[in-house]
């Protein structure tokens, strides 16, 4: 289950396509699921493709480990051995029998847009700080209805119906900001109140700016925590993506988090989202993910802006880039499988996090390589760059010197 | 793609294949679980396949002094030797109370198995949830 940041709610964390009027602040989440989910249950056993799935599919047709496969393997499923899997999992009778006696267990919490930051690819709904700033340009006209969890109302409700849930194993927390949210504590206290408690992991993605003693507290007293560090780039270029960060204040806030994941022995995820002006400096997390054993996760090809999809970078530049990404795979082989593992990697464990570097990063050499050129999009691209830089007062110039000519091309 | 009904209604099997050397020629047996499923002669090298039903727990053992090697995959993923029981002339793999697929799913640090609330107690969790719990106990999102 997957409540949106504007409180939309959407049978899949990887799926945005948004149905009108499916909202928590006019449905019960478990209705929801029982009533709106079956329409979507019914395709899926029928064997159709549905179109929420498209990125997933996108995904897998470059070697990405997707949202689709990581969900199927919480069941026991692979798709590279789907009938025998199927078979084979403890949910195969689940799967064609009735809903109603189901509770959702495992949740994706968009808990509002409450978020400190601007990034560039980023969208109003999860950033109230780019909601200002695209107002303030005309970009839209009204903030959008979001931060349903800040409603005391909506978030009584919401808590309510996870009490209604049978059991719970795991929750995903993301913003906006989450640790800027303030149901986060209330939900994560409730969460503690629970029979289950012990059963629970909980998860959250931070943007490296913020650190709170509050959700920490909280956080320490659960049995397994999944902590995902949002961050593009140890390099400036982070700067002025992830507006108003600093790489030299990220950093240290970054080893704050991993010191604390080590003690309490949280599981680090470092979470990019390659864009156009990223993707060629994205290597500088993977040293550090593979320097401390950590895996680094993209949710998806970057779909939305498409004008900063990494295929608007002209043909010629993204095959030097994934050049350079495949140097940086030769450079760092796998010595030995720590675990003798089977394709679709759970990029999740400790001991696989080289192989599921490798895996993400080889991925991203295919799509930079294959993947249909949009070229044509740079002067929507430099056209945004141009308004936004008027608010931050930076030039794009400064972090990605060697695109100096591809931008003024394109209008800079 | 095929509607899911029909592929739960589809008889699945795994493709077990084994290489086995010895010094010099000498009698084989392999077992499946208590009953004899080959009993041949090996001169140097031999190969042979077998279709394991998928639910099934795989208990296989192959016995034949001298064993020089004895290789397994299953549906072409070659079992490593950790997991084997051997001594000279014997060769052990079982996966206990849980099927071939549930049990490779644990110790290749899949993550747990979430589980369906209905029909908990009529699953080998115990079995799955040790093996697990062996490797690790993680999540994923």
């Amino acid at each position: 289950m997957h409540v949106g940041p504007t409180g939309d709610l959407l049978w899949c964390r990887w799926n945005y396509e948004r149905q009108f009027g499916i909202n928590i602040r006019d449905l019960d989440p478990i209705d929801y699921f029982h009533r709106h989910m079956q329409s979507v249950r019914d395709a899926m056993l029928n064997g159709s493709e549905l179109s929420g799935c498209r990125w997933c599919y996108q995904m897998e047709q470059h070697g990405k480990v997707s949202g689709r496969q990581r969900q199927l393997l919480k069941t026991g499923i692979r798709t590279d051995r789907f009938l025998a899997t199927v078979q084979s999992s403890p949910w195969r009778d689940t799967f064609t029998a009735s809903a109603d006696n189901l509770t959702p267990q495992d949740w994706q919490i968009d808990l509002g847009n409450v978020c400190n930051s601007a990034c560039l690819m980023c969208r109003p709904e999860w950033s109230s700080r780019l909601s200002r700033e695209w107002q303030q340009l005309g970009l839209i006209s009204q903030a959008p209805n979001t931060s349903w969890a800040a409603d005391p109302v909506l978030l009584a409700k919401f808590i309510s119906v996870l009490d209604r849930c049978d059991q719970l194993r795991y929750l995903h927390f993301l913003g906006g900001e989450p640790l800027l949210n303030s149901a986060f504590v209330p939900i994560l206290k409730y969460l503690r109140s629970r029979p289950d408690r012990d059963q629970i992991t909980v998860g959250f993605t931070t943007n490296l700016t913020v650190w709170s003693d509050a959700v920490i507290e909280q956080l320490q007293q659960f049995p397994q925590v999944n902590l995902g560090i949002s961050v593009e780039a140890f390099a400036p270029i982070n700067d002025y993506v992830r507006w108003p960060s600093e790489h030299t204040k990220i950093q240290q806030v970054f080893d704050q988090w991993h010191q604390l994941a080590q003690q309490n022995q949280w599981l680090v995820t470092l979470r990019i989202t390659p864009t156009c002006l990223t993707v060629a400096h994205m290597l500088s997390v993977y040293d550090t993910a593979w320097e401390l054993g950590l895996s680094v996760t993209s949710c998806n090809f970057l779909d939305r802006p498409e004008y900063m999809r990494p295929t608007v970078l002209p043909h010629h530049v993204r095959c030097d880039i994934a050049h350079n990404l495949q140097h940086w795979l030769d450079q760092h082989e796998l010595v030995a499988p720590s675990i003798d593992t089977v394709p679709v990697v759970n990029t999740r464990h400790p001991q696989l996090a080289h192989q599921a570097i490798r895996s993400d990063l080889a991925s991203y050499v295919s799509y930079l390589r294959d993947s249909e050129d949009e070229s044509w999009r740079l002067p929507e691209l430099v056209h945004y760059l141009k308004q936004m830089e008027s608010m931050h007062r930076n030039s794009v110039l400064d972090y990605l010197p060697e695109y100096e000519t591809i931008f003024k091309s394109a209008g800079y | 793609m095929k509607p899911f009904l029909n592929l739960l209604a589809t008889d699945c099997e795994i493709l077990v294949r084994v290489g086995i050397e010895v010094p010099a020629p000498v009698p084989i047996v392999i077992m499946r679980g208590s009953r004899l499923l080959l009993r041949t002669s090996v001169t140097h090298r031999s190969s042979h396949e077998f279709a394991w039903p998928v639910l099934e727990p795989i208990a296989l053992t192959i016995m034949g002094a001298p064993l020089n090697s004895v290789s397994v995959s299953f549906d072409d993923w070659l079992l490593p030797n950790s997991f084997v029981r051997s001594r000279p002339g014997f060769w052990q793999f079982v996966t206990h109370d849980v099927c071939f697929y549930q049990w490779q799913h644990a110790v290749t640090g899949q993550g747990w198995l979430l589980l369906p609330t209905a029909g908990v107690a009529d699953l080998p969790h115990t079995a799955v949830d040790s093996l697990v719990n062996s490797v690790y106990n993680g999540d994923m999102q």
